[in-house]
């Protein structure tokens, strides 16, 4: 009798432990939407650069957690290559959207594990991360590459000395620009004259002026209510300011971003911008519009990183196939830095990995490579944060889309000047939104500049306890 | 009778207890079977609500050790403008949505309910099909409809003669969408609860009424609300909680701006917790709101008994 109710109470015992166990199980991975890659043909480039080691080669599962768009430069470039020369590691990925990789593997090193072998995320969310104590130390790893790795995108992956990350790709910041509506204004539309046409950004408040005056045509988007501040973080970046500095202080309320953020405004008073939000629609129609849609006016210019160009070419301005040309950045001040970043993304390995030895061989293969490294360059135009690319000669390739301008030289060119900005970081997502907030306000009227801003400083040190 | 009481006081005084014991032990295997409930409510329920609480006191960024911090997180509260802008949205929002949306489903529930309308299980459907839709694709949806220049709403303006809406970039028109997005998709559950509540009163009170020369419109107001009086201080309450803890329909429409516009507590205590790592304070925040959202609804039910 006794033995019956005790069999009995270890089956629901282990009923109910299961249903513990399944309820405690890992959240299924979101779908995420496909960014159109180019038409570019793949190539598929053999391991070269692995290095001679005597250790055997590693083997096993490899839980990759990244994006789908990135899995798909992997897929259509080096990954084949990869699988043939590590047979024996099974690679399983999980789809994530960008944002959310960061998200998902702060909550699973949080609660200790769940952890991915390897990962890549956006440079933007890297630094939350790092904080956490959770990434395995790279330093060792990384060092006969440091030299070779943009430094700045690197400073985002170091802390205390340390370096957890290994920089993928970076976003040097350009101007883009319609050469057609540059003649319809009675400019010149050649890149070096655009480039002195936008030396600061009083000059470009000039051009666009004239254009405006000209054509009627708006100069860029720039939206009130709902603006990211890409354009204030832009100014800030390029400067080697930010929203904090290289002591920890919250510097949102500085006088120079009170001044950026009115530099910003003399757009707006100008009346020579389009209130489009980025990323909508109205904001790509803008940019694929010809001359003479009176439904959907195009604009002249957009300041972004170089990354904007794959879109452009693919997807948002597919139909203006010659009538877009790249220019450098505006400078802050006269002889100032013309350079400046916006996304990016870098591979890191979390500590509780439970097979780094196959992630660092997936790094050192797929990311580290020079040549597999290009392939995916000119597979996808994420512009390569590993520098020795620069030399390979698909970067001395002329842009049928770009009207042959040769773009990759000049985005390399751009990306040699990047300084560091105090814009990413451990609360650059919060430092960012406080940021916006504080150009609305401005932008909208409701706040004076020094107001908004002072606002958004006191509550970024109330959320983040930095003085 | 003194005395049998004096004998019968120690078996009563113990008897509670060990009728209670023997009750359990007596129904052992009930709570055997509704028992994974219970444990897992205490796993996941009761388990982060206690250690919230602890939380509350302490800095922690999810790993390494709890810092103990007092009272500094809530001190740090009565400083947080964007907290308190939350709480005053969730205030904003109440009084935009709940009154017209209750009014509008207590009125689809009393003319469905009315035996006049034929297909009545077909207008039920579709006006409950919005609340089992998904939000985060209604939100797109409607982001899409509310669109300042193409979008479908300022296109029909356009056709009658009038001016575009900024439906999503002015702060008041962007509360007005929430709105409109959130009766969409919650007049159905509502309207569903109302007209589970009609189906309780008796029919002959109207009739009634209706054969004492009473309009249907004075019957709706004299006899159909006072006796839905608990049905809808029910739907107001969740409804109130709602306003404040609304979080997908804020994510997918308006991201909470423009200018925190519609920023909600529930958004800030998620974006304090998981993206500034703030665990002690978001904490903090979310038992300040559980003690507001407490306090509020005992008000409405003692404003609702003094009522009766």
């Amino acid at each position: 009798m006794y033995g019956k109710i005790y069999l009995l109470k270890i089956c629901m015992l282990i009923v109910v432990f299961s249903m513990v166990l399944s309820a405690c199980g890992s959240p299924k991975p979101t779908a995420t939407p496909v960014t159109p890659a180019t038409a570019v043909p793949a190539t598929i480039v053999a391991a070269t650069a692995v290095p001679a080691t005597a250790a055997p080669k590693p083997s096993g599962k490899l839980v990759i957690w990244v994006q789908q768009a990135n899995q798909d430069v992997w897929t259509n470039t080096a990954l084949p290559g990869f699988q043939a020369e590590y047979p024996d590691v099974q690679i399983e990925f999980v789809n994530y959207s960008p944002s959310e990789v960061a998200n998902q593997v702060g909550l699973a090193i949080q609660g200790g594990t769940g952890v991915p072998d390897l990962a890549v995320t956006e440079t933007r969310s890297i630094g939350a991360l790092v904080a956490l104590s959770g990434l395995m130390d790279l330093t060792s790893f990384i060092e006969p590459y440091k030299a070779d790795l943009n430094a700045t995108a690197l400073g985002y992956c170091t802390m205390d000395g340390k370096i957890y990350c290994a920089p993928w790709d970076i976003g040097p910041v350009v101007t883009f620009y319609r050469r057609d509506i540059f003649e319809a204004a009675g400019l010149a539309s050649d890149p070096d004259s655009v480039s002195a046409m936008v030396a600061t950004y009083d000059d470009y408040l000039a051009t666009c002026k004239t254009i405006k005056e000209t054509t009627g045509l708006n100069c860029f988007a720039l939206n009130k209510a709902n603006n990211y501040g890409t354009m204030l973080e832009n100014m800030l970046w390029q400067q080697g300011l930010g929203y904090y500095d290289a002591e920890g202080k919250v510097t949102m309320d500085a006088p120079y971003v009170v001044e950026a953020v009115k530099k910003i405004g003399a757009f707006w008073e100008a009346d020579v911008v389009s209130d489009s939000l980025e990323w909508t629609d109205p904001w790509y129609a803008e940019m694929n519009a010809a001359i003479g849609n009176t439904d959907t006016p195009p604009v002249a210019t957009i300041v972004i990183a170089a990354w904007m160009g794959n879109f452009l070419k693919t997807w948002v301005a597919a139909d203006q196939t010659g009538n877009w040309g790249v220019a450098l950045m505006p400078a802050y001040t006269t002889g100032g830095v013309r350079a400046s970043n916006q996304g990016g993304s870098t591979y890191f390995i979390p500590a509780g990995s439970q097979n780094p030895d196959a992630a660092k061989a997936f790094i050192e293969y797929v990311n580290l490579n020079t040549a597999n490294q290009v392939a995916q360059f000119v597979y996808s135009d994420y512009f390569p944060a590993n520098k020795a690319t620069y030399s390979d000669p698909v970067f001395q390739e002329p842009d049928p889309y770009f009207g042959g301008q040769v773009t990759r030289a000049f985005f390399a060119d751009v990306a040699k000047n990047i300084p560091f900005g105090y814009i990413y970081g451990q609360y650059a997502v919060t430092m960012s939104n406080n940021g916006a907030r504080a150009l609305q306000n401005y932008a909208l009227g409701t706040m004076t500049a020094e107001a908004a801003l002072k606002d958004a400083a006191d509550a970024v040190r109330l959320e983040t306890g930095m003085p | 009778m003194v005395r049998a009481e004096k004998r019968k006081l120690p078996d009563a005084f113990i008897s509670p207890a060990s009728s209670l014991w023997h009750r359990i032990k007596k129904a052992r295997w009930a709570y055997t079977f509704i028992s994974p409930f219970y444990i897992l409510f205490a796993i996941f329920g009761l388990y982060p609500m206690v250690l919230s609480l602890y939380l509350s006191f302490t800095r922690w960024k999810g790993v390494g050790p709890m810092e103990f911090a007092g009272l500094i997180n809530f001190g740090l509260i009565l400083k947080d403008k964007v907290f308190w802008q939350s709480m005053e949205n969730g205030v904003i929002l109440f009084f935009l949505y709940v009154p017209v949306m209750l009014f509008l489903a207590l009125a689809l529930a009393v003319i469905l309910n009315s035996g006049r309308v034929k297909g009545f299980r077909l207008f039920r459907t579709l006006i409950f099909l919005p609340f089992i839709t998904n939000m985060v694709a209604a939100g797109f949806t409607f982001q899409i409809l509310l669109e300042k220049q193409n979008g479908l709403f300022n296109v029909l303006l356009g056709y009658l003669g009038l001016p575009g809406i900024p439906w999503l970039e002015n702060v008041w028109w962007a509360r007005i969408s929430l709105s409109l997005l959130i009766i969409w998709a919650w007049l159905g559950y509502n309207m569903v609860i109302m007209l589970a509540g009609l189906q309780t009163i008796p029919r002959d009170l109207t009739e009634a009424a209706q054969v004492d020369g009473a309009s249907p419109v004075q019957a709706f107001f004299n006899i159909t609300v006072p006796l839905m009086r608990p049905v809808i201080l029910f739907c107001m309450i969740t409804s109130t909680i709602g306003s404040f803890g609304l979080f997908t329909e804020v994510s997918t429409l308006t991201r909470g701006g423009p200018v925190n516009a519609t920023i909600t507590p529930l958004i800030r205590i998620y974006g304090l917790a998981f993206g500034s790592y703030q665990f002690g304070y978001a904490s903090a925040v979310a038992y300040t709101f559980f003690i507001l959202i407490f306090v509020l609804t005992i008000i409405q039910f003692r404003l609702n008994r003094e009522q009766e």
